[in-house]
């Protein structure tokens, strides 16, 4: 427990689909993270629907906050900072968490952050898994976020943030759920498009694109190339729905096989340009800390070639604990105490949600 | 189009970590009345959004904004409403709001922000159908039935009816119905936002221009019903516009 002297951050964070509500120490410990996640209002649908999420947020707030507190066995007196995700995301969805925050840190009299969600993600991968503090962000790092919303590498020093490349058209993240949308894939399709990935060999190899000599980022030719062999699949009387095959632990059946080999290529060739885009960027200016967060972050794939690739270089690799790698409200407290550091903080009076908003 | 989406099926269907029920709220007293004290009254889901400070029945004061730059203005309006009377927020003895229909984003605000004081302040909190607040905002003197009506968009109300009284009383339940259908109800009074436009003969217009002062007044009228879990419910009456995937 810490000393009653070291202030605990409160973290709220609704900007699409998850409610979550986070007591994070002022070292960095985290002391409870809850998540509720509204997957089950939202697959009727096939993805996301803002105006459900945001009812959802409503209602599911105090349960969320009461299970944080609870499992941090602290209460709203040991809180000395409130922080809220004011945006990027679904403006609806935003502003229920953000009301709330800043409403909870007026009437405290508590200092308010309203944290960009893409610096909570930035700052993610020196949170401790296990509950211990999070370690020292160093002052200088390169920063990889790749999700169902964002894709885009940052230079970060000092708490200034450069955009050094960004996805043109379609999420990492994003293009795995769309291709498991069209081969009958239950919301959220990403996650099982990567597990299901796991169990063939990658055919046909796919391209990477060049996006020109940037450090840009584009999924959407690659999403519609995996479709078009989807189809090309298909008119040869190959199966290719798994609706049927998402489970815990899938077991599709030989004849499936094409099709997964194709979730696989697509996988491959996804993974291929993010490391194509760190290779560049490190040719350019070598740099010794990469820190990866975001939802597409847990991909086992990714996982397992970032190592690699960062051992090489001699790159010092920082892969966001998976708990953290989906949306949470631990990286938004966390940020915020970043923020604290560094004497910013906001006007709970005056702030607003946007729903995009520049880092 | 079948419409999937069902905002009354229990919290717990929708979540992984968490299995407590909406009335669960963090640090929330029992509901028992607010004795004597200042009460901050909100309607955040009209096309004028506004606050309003004071004891059952006496109002103080109120302040209002319009409805599009609300979401960012909302809890200014009330830091200045308590520092106009020398108050601060630990001074508010209970809160509460409009419960809808209304904006649906605009509802949500207020009633997040209500939550969040609730937290807070662990004041007791409550949430008042907007419809029986325009109904008691227009009561005095009225002639024959009362329409309390929220526009609805598409050329729709929701309505509901009401008797004169004090605080009226409902004579159905809401509905939305067509603007013409509201002529078929005269003679009436109908009282909302927006209303001037509404009406033909036997039809007595009352367009509102602020409503939070009239919760205030409401609860000189009957008790409030002090359920922090109504801020988490807010009474859409339609559900979002999405249909299941062929």
């Amino acid at each position: 427990m810490p000393p009653r002297d070291a202030p605990l951050v409160l973290g709220i964070e609704t900007s699409c689909d998850d409610t979550a509500c986070a007591i994070v120490a002022a070292d960095g410990r985290v002391l409870a993270s809850a998540v509720s996640s509204q997957l089950e209002a939202h697959r009727p649908f096939g993805g996301v629907v803002p105006e459900i999420a945001s009812r959802e947020h409503l209602r599911n707030w105090p349960a969320v906050s009461a299970e944080a507190f609870e499992r941090a066995g602290v209460t709203l007196d040991d809180v000395g900072v409130v922080a809220a995700t004011r945006g990027p995301g679904l403006i609806g969805a935003l502003l229920v968490g953000l009301s709330v925050g800043r409403a909870l840190s007026w009437a405290r009299g508590l200092p308010f952050h309203a944290v960009h969600h893409l610096e909570g993600h930035l700052y993610s991968p020196f949170l401790s898994a296990h509950g211990l503090p999070a370690d020292e962000v160093p002052p200088r790092f390169v920063g990889l976020v790749v999700s169902g919303g964002h894709t885009a590498l940052y230079r970060v020093e000092d708490g200034e943030v450069e955009t050094e490349g960004e996805t043109r058209d379609d999420a990492m993240g994003e293009a795995f759920d769309k291709l498991g949308k069209r081969v009958g894939l239950p919301y959220p399709q990403g996650p099982v498009v990567d597990s299901l990935g796991e169990l063939a060999e990658p055919q046909p190899r796919m391209p990477v694109p060049r996006c020109g000599e940037t450090l840009d980022f584009s999924f959407s030719g690659l999403k519609t190339r995996a479709i078009q062999e989807v189809e090309k699949l298909e008119r040869r009387g190959v199966p290719t729905d798994l609706g049927g095959v998402a489970g815990p632990e899938p077991s599709p059946g030989p004849e499936l096989l094409p099709v997964l080999s194709l979730l696989a290529a697509f996988r491959r060739a996804a993974v291929r340009q993010v490391l194509d885009r760190l290779e560049r960027m490190h040719r350019r200016g070598s740099f010794e800390v990469l820190a990866v967060s975001g939802g597409a972050a847990a991909n086992r794939e990714l996982r397992r070639a970032l190592p690699e690739w960062a051992e090489e270089k001699g790159v010092d690799l920082r892969l966001v604990p998976l708990r953290y790698s989906g949306d949470n409200a631990a990286m938004i407290a966390w940020a915020a105490l970043q923020r604290e550091r560094r004497g910013r903080r906001d006007d709970p009076l005056a702030v607003t949600a946007a729903s995009r908003i520049p880092l | 189009m079948a419409k999937e989406y069902s905002g009354d099926r229990p919290t717990a269907l929708y979540t992984s970590a968490v299995t407590d029920t909406p009335s669960n709220l963090a640090g929330a007293p029992p509901t028992e009345p607010p004795v004597d004290g200042p009460i901050l009254a909100l309607d955040s889901g009209s096309p004028v959004v506004s606050v309003a400070l004071g004891t059952a029945g006496d109002v103080w004061g109120s302040r209002s904004v319009a409805q599009a730059s609300s979401s960012e203005a909302l809890l200014g309006l009330v830091d200045e409403l308590l520092a106009e009377h020398r108050l601060v927020a630990r001074d508010l003895s209970g809160v509460v709001g409009a419960r809808g229909p209304g904006s649906f984003t605009g509802l949500r605000v207020g009633l997040a922000t209500l939550l969040g004081l609730h937290q807070a302040l662990a004041v007791p909190a409550a949430a008042v159908p907007t419809l029986e607040i325009l109904a008691a905002w227009t009561a005095e003197g009225a002639a024959g039935t009362i329409v309390a009506a929220v526009d609805a968009l598409r050329g729709e109300w929701f309505v509901q009816t009401f008797e004169d009284g004090e605080p009226p009383r409902a004579t159905g339940a809401p509905r939305c119905v067509a603007a013409r259908a509201i002529d078929e109800l005269a003679p009436c009074r109908v009282v909302g936002f927006g209303v001037g436009a509404l009406g033909g003969p036997g039809v007595d217009a009352r367009p509102v221009d602020t409503l939070a002062p009239a919760i205030v007044r409401l609860a000189a009228w009957r008790p409030l019903e002090w359920r922090p879990a109504d801020l988490l419910d807010p009474l859409y009456l339609r559900q979002p516009a999405v249909s299941r995937p062929a």
